[in-house]
């Protein structure tokens, strides 16, 4: 069986694209350090500013102007912050484009999109409520001749103890939804196993039987090492069994093992005949981002072009291009 | 004092007896339901034989006897009522109706034709179907099998006539996955 390996090759075929935005991207490179310079003046000079206010204030008065100061460093923050979103959002719309040109031309991208909360929400992969949720970097169209869109997320729950507010986050990722190759009419989840790892398989288990009003039951796969990361909960078991094939289980252990961050991992769902993927990203870190400092050339379109290539393959491994069944391809003559 | 107790231990006894066996029941209930969605499957699968046969028979005319074995398997498989037979019969059409499609590829015309891929398609979705309902029953099997050896219960199960149900053996070459997709890419 074929391992699902992304595909890292940032090979000959895409190296003029890279090639012909090396020209753009030292404009950009130097826009970037010019605005860089302005931004941190301009923030140097308020923070400098308002240091003097609250001196000369407690010189004068005796009073220290706090009120002066931390919304002095708020604002020099903020000219910082939007002066540079400006130019790493030209870099988006420069690089990002190019490569998904490059990729398939059928993907469409939206710097400021993202996945609406309430596809994240109906998917029920997460059950913490989504009080806090942000995103960007939105993908969408036909790759490969299939529905597919996904953007990054953050998503936090809120907690409140009468006196303090406070935000934990429970997903910081990439949220991908596709049309599934085959037609169904359940719903399925494919959840990380926590409750098993955490409390152990007795225990573990009755717990995970407990399950979420509206996510149905849960069932056992007769693979022992997929049952150890995933917990299945369907409406139908033998539906259940029609999309969880020996392959697609084997699959789905692959990206759980690429994809995890911390305790966090991989989950998915299968309602709508789609497929709903949340995917933790190692570090929470931004993915398609500019480089704040330093060189800014082929090097980073490529590193932006792998981040591309591995969210989309994804898609590749779970063979969602496949249409042997009976749900025909979406766009005849694609195939 | 003793008096409530010996009162309350009948009634605790019952009460565990019957949870017993209402599980019990539940669990077979549902190896049943899934052996009737295997058969329901088979049924379809059988269905399709005459339509295939039909849409094939004129231009595959050397492999006649192919095309009658697999009408005669469907009309055995198709009247069988012990469920042993069944599925024995059911493997040999699973097999024969591959080795149909395998000759299909010798007829370039025939293997182009929509309704020979929509065939081919209805077929991998059946194939598909089975494969879930046979993991679906041996999953509610298995369950029923271990809520029978199990203690307490396992004293019950006898008493009440619960026997143990055996898995359905999927074929070797189901057991190996196989990539219908090849078929296609030939």
């Amino acid at each position: 069986m074929k391992d699902p390996e992304p595909d890292r090759s940032t090979d000959g075929r895409s190296r003029p694209i890279i090639a012909g935005l090396n020209e753009s991207l030292a404009e950009l490179r130097e826009l970037r350090d010019r605005t860089l310079k302005s931004a941190l003046s301009i923030s140097s000079v308020i923070v400098a500013v308002t240091v003097l206010l609250s001196l000369g204030a407690v010189v004068v008065s005796g009073d220290y102007l706090a009120f002066v100061l931390v919304p002095g460093i708020i604002l020099a923050v903020a000219v910082y912050t939007t002066m540079m979103r400006e130019v790493k959002l030209k870099y988006k719309k420069l690089v990002i484009p190019a490569m998904l040109k490059e990729i398939d031309p059928g993907l469409a991208y939206n710097p400021d999109g993202y996945i609406p909360k309430e596809d994240f929400r109906r998917s029920k992969i997460f059950s913490q409520s989504a009080d806090s949720y942000h995103g960007e970097d939105l993908v969408c169209g036909s790759y490969k001749g299939i529905p597919v869109r996904f953007s990054e997320l953050k998503v936090q729950e809120k907690h409140s103890d009468g006196k303090n507010t406070s935000y934990h986050t429970f997903f910081d990722g990439v949220f991908m939804i596709a049309d599934f190759n085959k037609d169904f009419k359940y719903s399925h989840w494919v959840l990380p196993d926590s409750a098993e790892a955490a409390f152990g398989q007795v225990f573990g288990n009755f717990l995970q039987k407990l399950s979420l009003p509206g996510r149905g039951h849960m069932t056992r796969m007769e693979d022992p090492s997929f049952e150890k990361k995933f917990v299945v909960y369907t409406e139908d078991d033998v539906e259940a069994r029609y999309i969880l094939t020996p392959k697609l289980m084997h699959t789905m252990l692959k990206l759980s093992e690429r994809f995890r961050k911390g305790a966090s991992r991989i989950g998915f769902a299968f309602m709508n005949s789609n497929v709903y993927i949340a995917i933790p990203i190692e570090g929470g870190r931004d993915l398609f981002e500019m480089p704040s400092r330093g060189d800014m050339g082929e090097e980073t379109a490529r590193k932006t072009m792998e981040e591309l290539k591995e969210i989309l393959s994804v898609f590749d491994v779970m063979e969602l291009d496949l249409r042997l069944w009976s749900k025909e391809h979406p766009y005849s003559g694609r195939r | 004092m003793p008096l409530l107790a010996l009162l309350i231990i009948p009634v605790a006894i019952i009460i565990f007896v019957i949870a017993v066996y209402n599980s019990l029941a539940a669990k077979k209930a549902n190896v049943q339901n899934a052996f009737a969605g295997i058969d329901v499957q088979l049924k379809k699968r059988c269905d399709l034989v005459p339509n295939l046969v039909s849409s094939v028979k004129a231009y595959m005319k050397h492999e006649a006897g192919t095309l009658e074995k697999l009408t005669e398997l469907r009309t055995r498989a198709a009247a069988a009522t012990d469920p042993a037979e069944r599925i024995s019969l059911d493997k040999e059409l699973s097999g024969a109706l591959k080795n149909v499609f395998v000759q299909v590829e010798a007829y370039p015309d025939l293997k182009a034709s929509a309704n020979v891929e929509q065939l081919q398609r209805s077929l991998n979705e059946i194939e598909e179907q089975i494969s879930a309902s046979r993991r679906a029953y041996n999953s509610a099997v298995t369950d029923y099998n271990l809520a029978i050896r199990i203690f307490p219960n396992n004293l019950l199960a006898g008493m009440f006539g619960f026997t143990e149900t055996t898995l359905f053996e999927a074929a070797p070459e189901e057991r190996t996955n196989p990539n219908v997709g090849d078929l296609f890419n030939k």
